[in-house]
């Protein structure tokens, strides 16, 4: 089931990123909403397919701690789209 | 020679060779995984970096990229982490059958993605889009060079599995373990990808 | 002429002459300089991870090592012709009058000290000859791996007529290099089980002595082609004979370690006295 969820969401982010500024009509918004559906995915990439759900707490934290930092250092990097 | 001091800041292992079972393989790929996942972050903070201080030049030339070559190419790594999945699930299960029809299966969607690549590299390289055209395909052609290295070498990995797998009643623990390490590594390569994606191709 | 004159009167090498400055794009240059260095920076929270919670220092010692192994780089930058572009992000330090650019320090902490380190751990494994000569390929291959893309951009440039240069990177550099890695790792398999309580800082040597000790082994007819004239054939001749004597190399170390790994008595010097 989760795997069907997965592809479910991945053809939903498709369909956003084919049609430009369909759902916003602000680039750094519509920026945000691209990547974080991306970190989302990767997110599910890390704990389904690489099975970080059922690994030792260390590698749990280790991939969180990448996961959170890269996010919020690239989408805050990508708010600076609006105000350049 | 030897010396025992008890005062010494840091805690020395004097034993360290007892440990050998400490240090499972598990703990090298996941070193390595993390490591080179944070340094393409380092690279997406970059990419947006430069691209924020010079947007105009980045969206004109990103219009020049051909979205569905990039989310064919989303759809088909994921389909292969997913069949990967699904093979580790088999091998565990001791249905080595499977898991080698699955392994292949990846491996097709993993050469599916080299080809199409290739074909827009080569469809960039006609249309006179070098290395050397802007700074935004700079980032277009390392980024997705490098990603295309660890994919190849991934492919290189699919391989050298399919083709050493006997069908033999069962998998020995050894070789569920080498084939989740390679399995991990495959996520990384479409996680990676997954990234890549939105940003070259998708970002407004 | 005094003494003190006498020690202070300029000797001039024969340099052959080196390529003019040049600047590299910005963005090949941090993208270079991530991929060679970041690797170093991602894997010191793993380092200092072994050392405080699992009581291991080698990881450490080893990063700490690399460091410090990478004063050896202006020389081979010298003798084995490497240019670096002027803004690469540095310098570090500077030796034999060349700028070392920020990202060889970190750059030696992963691509020597822990891929050695990796050998290590193989090595301490088991391995067989073929085994051994498998892990030499596959470190050499990280080399080439890291250093194509910088070749191939521009990110730095070996300069004159290199035998074998493919994408801009003479591939001599990749058994070089795969050679003082595999070496790095068999110093540390010898020597990590005799040194206890405070003589464990002594790993931190490990990497400059191991990788020093390779360069002179294997890389001096490479050397020898590139800063003399001669014929071209013989520049060719002299890169092989590079590689003939890493093979040689490659062959005695698997030698010590497939014995090891067979015998549980220490073939080198008996068993270690494990307190």
């Amino acid at each position: 089931m989760v795997w069907l969820l997965l592809m479910v969401i991945t053809g939903a982010s498709w369909m956003l990123g084919a049609n430009h500024s369909i759902l916003f009509t602000e680039p750094a918004k519509e920026a945000a909403v691209l990547l974080l559906l991306a970190f989302f995915k990767v997110r599910l990439v890390i704990r389904y397919f690489m099975e970080v759900r059922h690994a030792s707490i260390l590698i749990k934290l280790a991939s969180e701690a990448w996961l959170i930092v890269s996010c919020v250092a690239i989408v805050a990097l990508s708010f600076g789209v609006s105000s350049s | 020679m030897m010396i025992n001091d008890t005062t010494l800041p840091m805690k020395l292992n004097a034993n360290a060779r007892d440990e050998a079972e400490d240090l499972p393989a598990n703990e090298t790929i996941w070193v390595f995984v993390l490591g080179d996942m944070s340094v393409f972050s380092m690279f997406f903070c970059m990419y947006i970096y430069f691209r924020n201080s010079n947007l105009e030049l980045y969206q004109q030339s990103q219009a020049l990229l051909n979205l569905h070559y990039g989310s064919i190419n989303t759809l088909l790594l994921l389909a292969s982490s997913w069949l990967i999945v699904i093979a580790v699930a088999a091998l565990r299960k001791g249905e080595i059958r499977l898991c080698r029809l699955l392994t292949g299966g990846a491996f097709l969607c993993g050469a599916a993605f080299s080809i199409l690549k290739v074909f827009e590299y080569h469809e960039k390289i006609n249309a006179g889009i070098s290395f050397e055209s802007n700074d935004f395909f700079m980032f277009y052609y390392l980024l997705t060079g490098i990603h295309f290295m660890h994919l190849v070498t991934g492919l290189g990995v699919l391989g050298y599995l399919y083709f050493t797998f006997r069908p033999t009643e069962s998998a020995t623990a050894e070789q569920v373990n080498n084939f989740e390490l390679s399995a991990i590594y495959w996520h990384m390569v479409d996680l990676l990808w997954i990234l890549i994606f939105p940003l070259l191709y998708l970002m407004p | 002429m005094s003494f003190t004159e006498k020690m202070m009167e300029m000797s001039y090498g024969n340099w052959l002459p080196v390529p003019a400055d040049y600047f590299a794009n910005e963005v090949v240059a941090w993208v270079f300089t991530i991929w060679a260095g970041g690797f170093g920076i991602a894997v010191i929270p793993w380092a200092l991870y072994r050392w405080l919670k699992r009581d291991d220092a080698i990881v450490l010692l080893m990063c700490i090592g690399g460091l410090i192994c990478s004063l050896l780089e202006p020389m081979l930058d010298s003798l084995g012709h490497l240019w670096y572009p002027t803004n690469l992000p540095g310098p570090a330090f500077v030796g034999f009058e060349l700028n070392i650019p920020a990202l060889i320090p970190p750059c030696y902490v992963f691509f020597i000290a822990m891929t050695g380190y990796w050998a290590y751990l193989k090595m301490k494994e088991g391995l067989s000859v073929k085994g051994v000569f498998v892990v030499w390929f596959l470190i050499s291959m990280t080399d080439v791996i890291m250093e194509m893309p910088g070749t191939y951009t521009g990110a730095y440039t070996y300069y004159g007529d290199p035998s074998f240069k493919v994408l801009g990177f003479p591939v001599v550099w990749g058994w070089l290099n795969g050679t003082s890695m595999l070496a790095v790792g068999f110093l540390l398999y010898l020597v990590e089980p005799y040194l206890k309580g405070a003589n464990r800082l002594w790993i931190i040597m490990v990497p400059t002595t191991a990788m020093g000790a390779a360069y002179g082994m294997v890389a001096w007819p490479y050397f020898m082609s590139l800063n003399w004239d001669m014929p071209w054939i013989a520049t060719r001749l002299l890169a092989i004979l590079s590689l003939l004597l890493s093979i040689m190399v490659v062959r005695f170390i698997a030698a010590v370690v497939a014995a090891k790994s067979e015998s549980p008595v220490d073939v080198l010097v008996g068993q270690p006295k494990l307190a």
